[in-house]
């Protein structure tokens, strides 16, 4: 596998066109009709937020993603190369995925009897191929560009090293939940533009990871607690028994088993 | 014939019988169209009513079995052995009612399987999977003493009875892993669910919540069967379970408080508005309402106060799990997610379900009877210790204990674990001993920093931390992340120097736009535009500067 790719979009360039959206559809022989937002047929939109202002959702390709973590089975696995790809023949349809998805990008196939789950995919078929994603060949703007993302990260470095008027000075997805795959420059603060901005800074599978890894202990410190209390409770009612009764309290206790 | 018929139709048979008729009709048309048929559920809230209410709840009503099963078979509390078969078929119940229910909820229930062969042990649900498989055999196994009994096979159930205490140990450690990991299933969306409800450890509030619930359940079930069945309740347990049951309240309550307190959040409760009205009705019928009536009856509790203080614990566990899993993430990202009447009959058809098998397993089945494998020779009120099962008499000592009041010393050990050490287990998950400052260790060695010492020094994380507790921040978080690699200002140099004067490509005479705007994205040259980037760019300068005003045709015909 070749290094971890990614896509940098910088809402600063892009004018809004739809291209990407367009292109998806395409590439991933999705329904042509566009959506407002993300759907199970839309893995891509653009949408202009605050002023003059046009941003694209999809899918983040985080690095420790949350729904890679989440899911029971594994049906979903972070490709070392970028992106985070589903396997319907495994999946529960638990929708834990969207659930734990701090982007709410996961979507399900709600009138189907079979259903999936949905998401962008970041053209794994086309990198396979040697391609770029179909959104980032499609921009007219190179609003969203494909490369290494240690070379994306450097981009935007530089960009707003650059012309620092042009942008926010931040990178959104640099730090966010550990980092994504998929980077966002912005001309106003993120949160004007809808992004959460609250999310944590650090992988989120971190929090269920701590807590899950105390598992043995509580199994080992649970079973001592439990055999230790059962062994001195049938103690004490065995020594009771001998010293209230002592004929029949010997034949109890040979009849007991090993514990006398 | 008819008339056996007629006299069998009662009013409440008959309101199952359409109930659940209803129910397969419901469960049909969601097997053939799909969950978005007859749930309200969509992207925006992919989890409903039967995830909060049958699944969360369900499984924390259940978990009477493995209180009582411990209870009388570990800690050897004798009195209470007459609860042991009625809980164990209750959780028994319960349990298999969860996976009904989860058959219907699961998008994929042919899949359901994967979980043995397909193994992901970061996921909470991979954990809580096989805790709840594992878990519904030993009940099963538990249980099938009762069937044995029955049938008259005393050489099974003898056999069995041999491996009980092995068996209700596991039973107790499954359930203490999957009714906390169920909390842990909410930990990884902290900014999606409201402070009141998220917490980095609501795997403890769940246990500890559980532990309540199970037992209100039991006292609850002992009013039902009062009701439906003619048994009376045992008022010489009951209100002592009631009791216990509100001493883990309290312990859970303050626990609760403690820990919004130290997340900052305790004030959210006092901020009028849903949230603190949702979280106070929550705890007022979870909490207030059954210590107060708990603490009113003093020593002599009467049924009507052991059904309300059990009623409204039920009631209250009932909301606080479906708070964590749809109400407290509405609060955040409202979404207007209300259950359909389908959704409704489903979850009302699965509790009709449970009564329909537990009064077909009282009626058929020996589960009033206190148990035991020769329960039948102690009669009038004597129960055998497990391990005594197999020899003859030495029925005094139980008698004995009977009398005794020690026998709670057990009870009062498990609560004493719940009280000491699971909060301070929750504050080492949450606040590091020490730390490791090791960012610049290529230029200084690593420091090993002594964080307890400096928390009892100043007293609060806030003394040196920006961010709440809960919400560890990396200082690149706040301290903007372009580290400027050098601060060029390129209309500036141009002004004075012309182009040639730095470009060498230029100065060699070649002026293609492509020699500067690379065509794809040059590892060398990041902070230039590419050249279809720069291309468009110098359209939109004149031809409107978004998609809307600026026309592709102009250059691009339609194909």
């Amino acid at each position: 596998m070749s290094a971890a790719k990614g896509l940098l979009i910088d809402i600063t360039r892009c004018i809004g066109c739809g291209a990407c959206s367009e292109a998806c559809k395409t590439a991933n022989e999705l329904p042509a009709e566009m959506e407002d937002g993300l759907t199970a047929d839309t893995w891509t939109v653009v949408s202009e937020r605050g002023s003059e202002n046009f941003v694209r959702d999809l899918c983040r390709h985080c690095i420790e993603p949350s729904c890679v973590s989440v899911c029971p089975v594994g049906a979903l696995v972070k490709r070392t190369d970028g992106p985070v790809l589903y396997n319907k023949d495994i999946c529960l349809g638990c929708r834990y995925c969207m659930i734990g998805c701090p982007f709410r990008i996961p979507k399900f196939e709600w009138h189907s009897a079979t259903p999936r789950i949905r998401k962008c995919i970041l053209c794994a078929p086309r990198l396979d191929r040697g391609l770029p994603p179909a959104c980032a060949e499609a921009c007219p703007t190179e609003a969203t560009v494909f490369g290494d993302r240690d070379t994306l990260v450097a981009a935007a470095r530089a960009r707003l090293a650059a012309t620092p008027d042009r942008y926010h000075p931040h990178v959104y997805g640099l730090t966010e939940v550990g980092g994504t795959s998929v980077l966002f420059l912005s001309p106003v603060p993120f949160e004007e533009l809808d992004f959460d901005t609250a999310v944590a800074s650090f992988p989120l599978p971190d929090l269920t990871w701590r807590l899950l890894m105390h598992v043995p202990n509580v199994v080992l410190l649970g079973a001592g607690f439990l055999g230790a209390s059962y062994w001195l409770f049938r103690r004490r009612d065995e020594v009771a028994a001998a010293e209230n009764e002592p004929a029949e309290g010997r034949h109890d206790a040979e009849a007991g088993g090993p514990h006398v | 014939m008819f008339e056996r018929l007629r006299s069998s139709l009662t009013p409440w048979r008959v309101l199952v019988a359409l109930l659940l008729t209803l129910a397969a009709v419901i469960v049909t048309v969601r097997f053939a169209f799909g969950l978005g048929s007859v749930t309200n559920l969509s992207d925006e809230t992919p989890w409903g009513i039967w995830v909060g209410f049958d699944i969360l709840a369900g499984i924390g009503l259940a978990a009477g079995g493995f209180i009582m099963a411990s209870v009388v078979y570990v800690f050897g509390i004798e009195r209470y052995r007459p609860l042991v078969r009625m809980s164990i078929l209750t959780a028994l119940i319960g349990y298999l009612l969860f996976i009904t229910g989860l058959i219907l909820e699961i998008g994929r229930p042919w899949n359901i399987w994967r979980c043995i062969v397909d193994h992901n042990f970061h996921s909470p649900l991979y954990e809580i999977a096989w805790c709840v498989m594992l878990y519904t055999t030993v009940l099963m196994l538990e249980f099938s003493q009762v069937l044995w009994e029955r049938l008259g096979w005393h050489r099974v159930d003898r056999a069995l009875h041999r491996f009980l205490i092995p068996l209700v140990i596991i039973g107790a450690l499954l359930s203490t892993l999957h009714q906390s990991t169920l909390g842990t299933l909410f930990t990884i969306v902290p900014h999606k669910l409201h402070p009141l409800w998220y917490s980095p450890i609501l795997p403890v509030h769940f246990f500890l919540s559980c532990l309540a619930a199970g037992l209100a359940m039991i006292c609850f079930e002992g009013f039902l069967s009062w009701r439906f069945l003619g048994h009376p309740p045992r008022m010489d347990l009951l209100p002592n379970l009631a009791r216990i049951m509100a001493l883990i309240l309290v312990v859970y309550f303050v626990f609760r408080c403690e820990d919004l307190a130290v997340r900052h959040a305790l004030l959210e409760a006092f901020r009028p508005g849903l949230p603190a009205f949702l979280f106070w009705l929550e705890n007022l019928l979870f909490v207030i309402v059954p210590v107060v009536v708990v603490l009113r009856s003093a020593r002599r509790m009467t049924t009507g106060q052991l059904f309300v203080a059990s009623f409204s614990t039920v009631l209250g566990f009932i909301m606080h799990r479906f708070n964590v899993a749809v109400s407290g993430m509405q609060l955040i990202h409202p979404t207007g997610y209300f259950p359909t009447w389908q959704e409704l009959v489903i979850s009302m058809a699965l509790i009709a379900l449970g009564f329909v098998a537990a009064g077909l397993a009282i009626h058929y089945l020996p589960v009033t009877r206190p148990g035991g494998a020769d329960a039948s020779a102690g009669a009038g009120g004597t129960y055998r210790l497990p391990w005594r099962a197999s020899t003859g008499g030495g029925s005094t000592t139980t008698t004995r204990r009977e009398n005794s009041m020690r026998p709670d010393i057990g009870v009062l050990s498990v609560l004493l674990v719940c009280a000491l050490v699971l909060p301070a287990t929750a504050g080492e998950i949450s606040v590091p001993d020490r730390v490791a400052i090791d960012e610049l260790s290529n230029l200084y060695p690593a420091v090993d920093f002594d964080h307890s010492m400096h928390l009892e020094v100043e007293g609060e994380c806030t003394g040196c931390h920006h961010k709440p507790f809960g919400n560890p921040a990396p200082c690149v978080s706040c301290h903007a992340d372009p580290v400027a690699p050098s601060a060029f200002v390129h209309e500036l140099h141009w002004e004075v120097e012309e182009c040639t004067g730095c470009h060498q490509k230029q100065a060699a005479g070649d002026l293609r736009c492509v020699s500067c705007h690379a065509a794809g994205l040059d590892p060398q040259r990041l902070e230039v535009i590419g050249l279809k980037g720069a291309y468009h760019g110098l359209c939109l300068r004149c031809h409107g500067e978004t998609a809307s005003n600026a026309s592709c045709g102009l250059c691009h015909p339609e194909r």
